[in-house]
């Protein structure tokens, strides 16, 4: 497999068209009838740096060639649109074909229509999510694949209303789609059962919810700007992301979820600004006496991002995880001394310096708890050699006093990468 | 006497007055030169107008523009976007969408500014392989626009009020104005000079002096075309003299008021931009 790639890249490479010397050669232009084609192909490699118990070969958190293909066609006022990745994956030994997207999008006056799977995202926070319940791919996220697989496609029919007074977004996803969790297949985690940190085998594997419409997801967002500040009112029915809940057999499950929530974002001074708010609601679980459900939520973000210096951005985030009815969760609890505090702080640090021309990237990103004591850091660096191209490299570095939080139950998959990609 | 007219005019209305009016004024002041009037002395009447015939021709305008930024080893990049822009007043401030059609790696993406004069632009990006509308922070408006040699504020355009201008010299074709600026520690010029032509009153050549007053970068205006009455710079070129690199800028297919609706400049464009203005 990997041979082939290497062919098709190379063939790329002799046949890509020199750019011409001087202000008279044409203009490429994509022609309005034809089918475009773009897309890119990557290697990415990467190692696990504390010796993680994960089930993956060798000490590789990352060992992929992905090559991404992406065609759209415009038909009768149609926008159609297919993004797939052959994924190679020799980490765990898979490969795979993946479609990102696969849409048919047509406006009409104030109406926009998307159908198929698509990738979806909203609210304000910087990655951190409180309204955007859409599913997350939490094992790229960790290995250090480009941030845009931190999003993962959902199917879905994307209604979009764009009035005088409010927009209004509808989305309604037939089936529900669960995150990309850290199952300890790639990462390990911490399991209260086991009392310990664990990695597959065996994976979580959870109970999904039965394919009925009435298990399917809607979301929707209310919003629009007034003279630069934007807000938006959200809501959503469906299902908590990760397997947290336990269902009468025993077997992880995920819990119906209800949220509710509202996000502000401006400029500030030379800055933006942002505050989100969300409850989550855990339905099945009203009085808070069931144990193998998660309690409701409120979550706070507070979010403030500048230019500092030229060229130097920094961003700070405050967010609040706070548990309701906590008393009643610590008296049912199983593992009392293994549920999070009722309230959980995040401080989350951004610095991003770009120096040539943009053409480098250095950045590092942290999320902080104060009140876990624990953490993880995100140091990255990429370059872009050219239009064709680029190469990344970065670590994830996970730390923590306990084994149980959050982030400390993470401690054992830190991991370095580096990922070379050719664009075309 | 049609200069005095001319200048009356513009103090009279002030930034605001009406932009159909370019053409007109244009011819006046062919006519004004055609009779051998007198040049302009009004630095600021001169400055004004050169600001408004770079930036603000038509009510809205329409374009694609590719840059070819090339780097000190002469290795090249691309970038290649189409353009619209509409003016919520003249003189004042403006919205732009720019759609990017070229590199691949940035294809699709969206930028929108919300242009303001005396206070900072509002900028939005959408990313659309994470669906992500990011609002950017206002930033400094000398660095990199687009990873190109051009900083933002080269196509934007520099708020007048931030310089202090001083006609230097009039030749047959040009005024010279220098321009230094009102808080130059928030820039990395000490200076520069503005070489701005009689007749279309677009610089002919902008040139950066550093403190020590050594000229490290300047802007060509390469190619003009009168487009719909409007003088148009269609290929630029701008240089970094201190390390060698430059960019060319080519626009290509430029419209004016074309009847962009004002409506347009939403997170609907940013998310799913209007075929009609940016392209397929």
């Amino acid at each position: 497999m990997p041979e082939r790639f290497l062919l098709i890249l190379f063939v790329f490479l002799i046949s890509f068209p020199a750019i011409a010397d001087d202000w008279d050669d044409e203009w490429e232009e994509d022609e309005q009838d034809a089918v475009e084609v773009h897309g890119f192909l990557e290697a990415g490699l990467g190692s696990y740096t504390d010796g993680n118990p994960a089930d993956t070969n060798g000490d590789f958190s990352l060992a992929e060639i992905v090559a991404r293909l992406e065609l759209s066609y415009l038909w009768s006022d149609i926008d159609l649109s297919l993004k797939g990745d052959v994924h190679a994956d020799g980490a765990v030994d898979e490969n795979k074909l993946k479609i990102r997207e696969a849409t048919a999008q047509y406006s009409w006056n104030s109406v926009d229509i998307s159908a198929g799977r698509q990738v979806l995202t909203w609210g304000t926070g910087d990655l951190i999510f409180l309204n955007d319940i859409f599913p997350k791919d939490y094992q790229s996220f960790f290995s250090g694949r480009d941030l845009e697989y931190l999003k993962a496609p959902s199917d879905a029919i994307k209604l979009g209303y764009f009035g005088s007074a409010v927009n209004i977004d509808f989305i309604w996803m037939p089936e529900f789609e669960p995150d990309i969790y850290i199952d300890g297949e790639r990462f390990s985690y911490f399991s209260s059962i086991a009392g310990n940190i664990i990695a597959a085998p065996p994976k979580i594997l959870p109970q999904h919810p039965s394919e009925k419409l009435s298990n399917g997801e809607i979301a929707i967002r209310i919003y629009d700007s007034i003279d630069g500040i934007e807000w938006a009112l959200y809501g959503y029915r469906g299902f908590w992301g990760q397997p947290t809940a336990i269902d009468t057999s025993g077997n992880p499950t995920f819990a119906r979820l209800n949220d509710y929530g509202a996000s502000i974002r401006s400029s500030l001074w030379s800055g933006i600004a942002n505050a989100e708010i969300s409850y989550y609601q855990s339905i099945q679980d009203q009085d808070s006496a069931n144990p193998l459900v998660p309690n409701d939520q409120l979550r706070f973000l507070l979010g403030y991002e500048a230019e500092v210096i030229a060229k130097l951005t920094f961003g700070l985030q405050y967010y609040i995880e706070h548990t309701l009815d906590y008393d009643e969760l610590l008296n049912a609890s199983m593992f009392p001394r293994n549920e999070q505090d009722e309230s959980k702080h995040w401080v989350t640090t951004r610095v991003n310096y770009r120096a040539y021309r943009d053409n480098l990237n250095i950045s590092i990103f942290a999320f902080i708890s104060p009140t876990d004591n624990d953490g993880y850091i995100r140091p990255a660096i990429s370059y872009r050699i050219d239009d064709i191209w680029s190469i990344a490299a970065g670590a994830n570095v996970f730390y923590g006093s306990g084994t149980h939080t959050f982030w400390g139950q993470f401690d054992k998959n830190d991991n370095i990468y580096l990922r070379t990609r050719f664009s075309f | 006497m049609i200069k005095l007219q001319i200048e009356r005019m513009f103090d009279m209305n002030n930034l605001m007055f009406h932009s159909k009016q370019l053409p007109v004024l244009m011819v006046l002041l062919g006519f004004s030169l055609f009779a051998n009037a007198e040049d302009f002395t009004d630095v600021n009447f001169i400055v004004r107008f050169a600001n408004l015939a770079s930036y603000y021709a038509g009510d809205d305008g329409q374009a694609k523009v590719r840059m070819t930024i090339v780097d000190k080893n002469g290795k090249k990049q691309r970038r290649q976007f189409n353009m619209v822009r509409k003016d919520v007043n003249e003189g004042g401030d403006q919205n732009f969408l720019i759609k990017f059609t070229k590199p691949a790696d940035v294809r699709d993406t969206v930028f929108m500014v919300a242009k303001h004069i005396g206070k900072d632009d509002d900028r939005w990006l959408y990313l659309p392989s994470i669906d992500l509308v990011k609002r950017i922070a206002a930033g400094d408006k000398r660095t990199s626009f687009i990873g190109s040699h051009f900083f933002y504020e080269d196509v934007s355009g520099r708020g007048l009020d931030e310089d202090e201008h001083k006609l230097i010299d009039t030749t047959d074709k040009e005024y010279i104005v220098e321009n230094t600026p009102k808080q130059p520690e928030s820039v990395e010029f000490a200076s520069y000079k503005l070489w701005i032509d009689k007749v279309t009153f677009i610089p002919n050549k902008i040139e950066y002096y550093n403190k020590v007053g050594k000229l490290y970068r300047s802007v060509e205006t390469v190619k003009l075309e009168n487009i719909q009455g409007f003088q148009t710079v269609v290929r630029s070129k701008i240089s970094d003299i201190q390390t060698g690199g430059y960019t060319l800028m080519e626009f290509k297919g430029v419209k004016y008021n074309a009847g962009v609706p004002a409506d347009i400049f939403t997170e609907r464009s940013l998310r799913n931009p209007p075929r009609k203005w940016l392209g397929k």
